[in-house]
C-alpha cells in the first residue's frame, strides 16, 4: 500500500553539552506508511522527533523531503514543509470550543477585522470528516474524552497541511476502548496517503499498527523491521534492550503456598459481580481484561478503598471488613494504583518523602519523623530496585516514569505488606524498566508473598503470572494456569468470544 | 584557577562550562539558577534591604525598643497567621479567624471578671477550639467548602459579639493579672513576643518534623494519594481547623490582655494581613508552598514596613497600601522567577 519514500533522514546527530543524544541515525518514511519509532527512555526518540519538528537543529546529517534537502530553523518551518506533531500532552485550551482549538495560534479566516467563525467551523468539520470522527465543533474541549481531544489535535495537524504526522505516545493516557478510536484514525490517515511516525512503549500496539518500525538504543540506530518482523515480540524486546530474550523474566511455575486472601461473592455497583477469588502466597495471580471490565474496582475492594455491596473478604483466615485503605494497610494489603501521578504520589515532594508516606509511623519515634531512617531506607531501595535518581532529595515529578513507579513500589514494600496488588504497573514505563518491574514482582512472590497483577498488556500478564484470571463485565470468566494459556485464547476470553482454540492448544 | 598548568589547558574543552573553576558561562543554566534563587530568597533579600533603608533613614528604627514594639504589636496577628498557614497547607481556608480571636478576647475578659485569669484563658482557648471543631465538622462531614463554612461561622460569631454584653467592650472588675501576658516582659523581651515565637517553633516542629505534619502536607499535596496511602484526610483536616481555632483564640487572648479590655471589634481586621503574611511566606524559601517559617517572615515584613513608614514620617494611612504593594510584589516576583526557571 505504501508509496515512495517521502522523508529521508541520513546520519542525523545531536549533542547536548557535549553528550551525544543522537548519533548517525537514518530513517525513511514512505508516503502512506505508519512507521513505528521504538526505544527506551533516553534512546533518542524525543530528540529525533524534536529535530523533525524544528525544535532542535541537528548537529550533523541531512533531512530530505521528496528528495529535496530541507532544514527547519523553527517549528513553523517544519509545519510548512508538511510535518506536524501530535504531542502526548494535548496542546489545547479546555474552555474553548473544538473549532477554536483547531485554529489555535493560526490566522483565522477573516473579512477585514472580523473573524469568519462559520468558515472556521466548516473547515474544522472537513478536517474531522477526513479523520472519520463525528464531533460537535462547538463543543468545549473540557467536555471531551481524552481520545476525542487527541482527535482535535489531529484535525489541527491536517489544517496545517501535514503530509507526515508524528504521534508521540498517543495512547499513553487512554483506556482500551479509546485506543480503538486512535487505531481507526491512524488507519484512515494511512488510507488517505498520509505518513505517520508512531511512538509508543506498547509493543502490541506497534505490532498491530505499524507497516515498519525503527528501533533506537542509546541514541543509535539498532535497525529497521517490517510488519511481519514486528510480530516477533521477543526479537523486538531484544533489539530495544540489547538483551537476549531468554533472559526475560517469566513465571517459574512453583507450587503455590497457602491462601493469603480470599473473597467470596464480592459485588459492587454492577462493576464487580459475584467475584470469588483466592490469592496464594508465592504466586502471581494475573488479571487480564479490558479497561472497564472491573479490574481496578476489584483491586480497590480488596484493598479496602471501597466497601463491597455484597460478599466477604478474608485475610489470613480472619474476616476483613473493608472500611478504608488504612484498614487494608493494617492487614498487610498494598495497592499500587493505576494512575501514578494522581493516585500514588505527591509530585512536588522529594523521593524520600514519597517513599515513606504509607508507612510513616515506622520511620518515626514519639511522633517525630527520623529523616536519617528515611534516607537509610532510600539508600537500600535505590540499590535493590535500581532507582535512578539524583538522590533521596530529588523531586519526584522530575523522575522518569519507570523510576517513579519504582519509588511507588518501594513505598509499598516499606509497609511490609504481604499481599500486593499491582494495577497497570508498567503503564507509561519504558521497556527496560518494565523488565525490572517484572523481576521485582517475581522476587516478591519468591519471598512467600502474594501478588495480584493487573495489566492491559496481555503478553506481559501471561509471562509474569502463575495463574491467570480473565475479567469481563465485572465477572471472572476464566481461571487457568498462565503457562498453558496462549495470547489468542486470552484475547478471545477478554472479548467474550467463544474460545475457538481451546481444544487445540496444549 | 590553574590556567598556567599546561595539563589543564590540554584537557579542557573550550565549549564546556567548567564547574571546577566555578565560573560557568553565562548560559541559560546560570539564568535558571539565578531565577530559582530569586524565587526562593527574593523576599528575604527584600526584607533585609527594607530594614537597611529604614535604618538609614530613621535613627530610631533599629533601636531595641522600637524592634521590641514592632514585634509586640505583631505578636497576636503572628499567632493567628500560624494557624491560618496550617489550614492553607491543606488547601482549605479559614475566614473566621479574625472573628474567633475577637470573640475569644471578649469571652476572656467576661470570664475573667468572675473566674480570674485562669478561667479567662481557658474560656478563650476553648472557644477557639470549639469554633475550629464546628468549622472542621461542617467542612469534612457536610462537605461544604471551607470558604463558605468559615465565612458563615465568622458571621455567626459577629452576631453573637453584638449580642454579648450589648456589643460594648468588657472592662472594669478585671483581675490585675489580666494584663500580665500582654504587658509583662522578661528582661527587655515582651511576654507576647516570647509566646509568639514559642508557638512558631512548636508549629514548625509539628509541620516539618512530625508524622502529623507530614500527613497534613500529603493531604494538601494530593488528597487522593494520601487516602490511598492510608491517611484519614477528614481527621487531618478537622485537626487543622481546630489548630487554627485554638491559635485564633490564643491570639485574641493576647490582644485583649495587651489592650486591657475585651473589645468587640479588636481582631476583626487581622484576617487580611494574616492572609497576606501567609502568601508572602509561600513565596519565601519554598516554591509556592505555605510554611510556618515563611509566614513568620511575612508577618515581620508587614510589621516592620508599617512601622518603618511611620517612623520615617509617612502618613499612617499609606502603610496599609504599602503592605498591599509588598504582598503583590513578593508573590509576583516569586511566581515570575519560578516560571522563568521552569522554562
Amino acid at each position: 500500500m505504501t508509496g515512495e519514500v517521502w522523508l529521508r533522514v541520513r546520519g542525523v546527530g545531536k549533542s547536548f553539552a557535549g553528550v551525544p543524544a543522537l548519533d548517525g541515525v537514518d530513517l525513511d518514511v514512505r508516503a502512506g506508511e505508519v512507521h513505528g519509532l521504538i526505544g527506551q527512555n533516553g534512546a533518542g526518540k524525543s530528540t529525533l522527533i524534536k529535530i523533525l519538528a524544528g525544535v532542535h537543529r541537528p548537529g550533523a546529517g541531512t533531512i530530505e523531503i521528496e528528495h529535496e534537502q530541507v532544514s527547519f530553523p523553527d517549528a513553523a518551518a517544519a509545519n510548512a514543509a508538511g510535518i506536524a506533531v501530535l504531542h502526548q500532552e494535548p496542546q489545547v485550551v479546555a474552555d474553548l470550543a473544538v473549532y477554536e482549538n483547531v485554529y489555535l495560534g493560526l490566522v483565522p479566516p477573516r473579512v477585514g477585522p472580523l473573524i469568519r467563525r462559520n468558515e472556521m467551523r466548516r473547515t474544522c468539520r472537513e478536517m474531522l470528516e477526513r479523520l472519520g470522527v463525528t464531533l460537535d465543533v462547538d463543543e468545549r474541549i473540557s467536555a471531551l474524552s481524552a481520545a476525542q481531544t487527541a482527535m482535535v489535535g489531529l484535525a489541527r495537524c491536517l489544517l496545517l497541511g501535514a503530509q507526515l504526522i508524528i504521534m508521540d505516545e498517543p495512547t499513553a493516557s487512554l483506556g482500551a476502548h479509546e485506543v480503538e478510536q486512535v487505531y481507526r484514525t491512524v488507519e484512515r490517515l494511512r488510507a488517505d496517503g498520509l505518513s505517520v511516525i508512531y511512538v509508543s512503549h506498547r509493543l502490541d500496539e506497534i505490532a498491530a499498527l505499524c507497516d515498519r518500525a525503527t528501533v533506537l538504543r542509546d541514541g543509535r540506530l539498532v535497525g529497521g523491521l517490517d510488519h511481519d518482523e514486528l510480530q516477533d515480540r521477543q526479537n523486538l524486546v531484544r533489539m530495544i534492550l540489547g538483551v537476549e530474550p531468554s533472559r526475560l523474566v517469566r513465571a517459574d511455575d512453583r507450587e503455590p503456598g497457602e491462601v493469603a486472601l480470599s473473597a467470596r461473592g464480592l459485588s459492587w455497583r454492577n462493576r464487580v459481580v459475584d467475584v470469588d477469588l483466592d490469592l496464594h502466597r508465592g504466586e502471581v495471580t494475573g488479571i487480564a481484561g479490558f479497561v472497564g471490565a472491573g479490574r481496578s474496582e476489584l483491586a480497590h475492594l480488596l484493598f479496602g478503598a471501597a466497601r463491597p455491596d455484597a460478599g466477604r473478604i478474608e485475610i489470613g483466615g480472619a474476616p476483613f471488613r473493608a472500611s478504608s485503605p488504612r484498614e487494608g494497610i493494617r492487614r498487610g494489603v498494598a495497592l499500587l494504583p493505576e494512575d501514578r501521578r494522581h493516585q500514588a504520589s505527591v509530585g512536588e515532594w522529594s523521593v524520600r518523602e514519597n517513599l515513606t508516606l504509607a508507612a510513616l509511623s515506622s520511620f518515626a519515634s514519639g511522633g517525630f519523623i527520623r529523616r536519617r531512617r528515611e534516607r537509610e531506607r532510600y539508600a537500600i531501595d535505590e540499590g535493590r530496585l535500581g532507582i535512578k535518581a539524583v538522590g533521596a532529595e530529588s523531586r519526584f515529578s522530575h523522575l522518569s516514569g519507570g523510576n517513579q513507579q519504582k519509588v511507588v513500589i518501594a513505598k509499598w514494600l516499606a509497609t511490609d505488606a504481604d499481599i500486593l496488588i499491582f494495577d497497570e504497573p508498567t503503564q507509561g514505563v519504558d521497556v527496560g524498566a518494565q523488565e525490572e518491574i517484572h523481576r521485582l514482582v517475581r522476587d516478591i512472590v519468591a519471598d512467600g508473598r502474594a501478588v495480584l497483577f493487573i495489566s492491559s498488556d496481555l503478553e506481559e500478564t501471561l509471562r509474569v503470572s502463575d495463574r491467570l484470571l480473565v475479567m469481563r463485565e465485572g465477572r471472572i470468566v476464566a481461571d487457568r494456569r498462565a503457562r498453558t494459556t496462549t495470547l489468542q485464547e486470552t484475547l478471545a476470553l477478554c472479548f467474550g468470544a467463544e474460545d475457538p482454540l481451546a481444544g487445540h492448544v496444549g | 584557577m590553574n590556567a598556567s598548568t599546561p595539563t589543564s589547558t590540554d584537557t579542557a574543552r573550550p565549549d564546556t562550562a567548567s564547574p571546577v573553576t566555578g565560573r560557568s558561562g553565562a548560559g541559560p543554566a546560570s539564568t535558571e539558577r539565578g531565577m530559582v534563587l530569586l524565587s526562593r530568597y527574593g523576599t528575604l533579600v527584600g526584607f533585609v534591604l527594607m530594614l537597611i533603608v529604614f535604618g538609614v533613614l530613621a535613627d530610631s528604627f533599629l533601636t531595641a525598643s522600637n524592634v521590641a514594639n514592632v514585634l509586640k504589636a505583631a505578636a497576636a496577628m503572628g499567632v493567628l497567621s500560624i494557624g491560618l498557614t496550617v489550614v492553607l497547607t491543606l488547601g482549605d481556608f479559614d475566614l473566621s479567624i479574625g472573628y474567633t480571636a475577637t470573640g475569644a478576647g471578649m469571652l476572656a475578659a467576661g470570664t475573667a471578671q468572675s473566674f480570674g485569669m485562669v478561667g479567662g484563658t481557658a474560656a478563650a482557648l476553648l472557644f477557639g477550639a470549639g469554633v475550629g471543631v464546628v468549622n472542621g465538622l461542617i467542612v469534612t462531614r457536610l462537605g461544604v467548602s471551607a470558604f463558605i463554612a468559615t465565612l458563615g461561622v465568622g458571621q455567626i460569631i459577629t452576631g453573637w459579639l453584638l449580642a454579648y454584653r450589648g456589643g460594648v467592650q468588657v472592662s472594669g472588675d478585671l483581675p490585675p493579672d489580666f494584663t500580665l501576658l500582654g504587658r509583662g516582659t522578661l528582661g527587655p523581651v515582651p511576654f507576647l513576643v516570647i509566646l509568639w515565637f514559642a508557638v512558631a517553633v512548636a508549629a514548625y516542629l509539628l509541620m516539618e518534623r512530625t508524622v502529623i505534619g507530614r500527613r497534613m502536607y500529603a493531604v494538601g499535596g494530593n488528597p487522593v494519594a494520601a487516602r490511598l496511602s492510608g491517611i484519614d484526610g477528614k481527621r487531618v483536616r478537622l485537626l487543622a481547623f481546630v489548630l487554627s481555632g485554638v491559635l485564633a483564640g490564643l491570639g485574641g487572648l493576647m490582644l485583649a490582655s495587651s489592650l486591657g479590655v475585651g473589645n468587640p471589634t479588636a481582631a476583626v481586621s487581622y484576617l487580611l494581613p494574616a492572609f497576606a503574611a501567609s502568601f508572602i511566606g509561600a513565596a519565601t524559601l519554598r516554591e509556592g508552598q505555605f510554611h510556618v517559617g515563611g509566614t513568620i517572615v511575612g508577618v515581620l515584613m508587614l510589621g516592620f514596613l508599617a512601622n518603618g513608614l511611620v517612623v520615617t514620617g509617612v502618613e499612617r494611612a499609606w502603610t496599609t497600601a504599602a503592605q498591599g504593594i509588598v504582598l503583590v510584589a513578593a508573590v509576583t516576583i516569586s511566581t515570575f522567577a519560578r516560571k522563568v526557571a521552569a522554562r
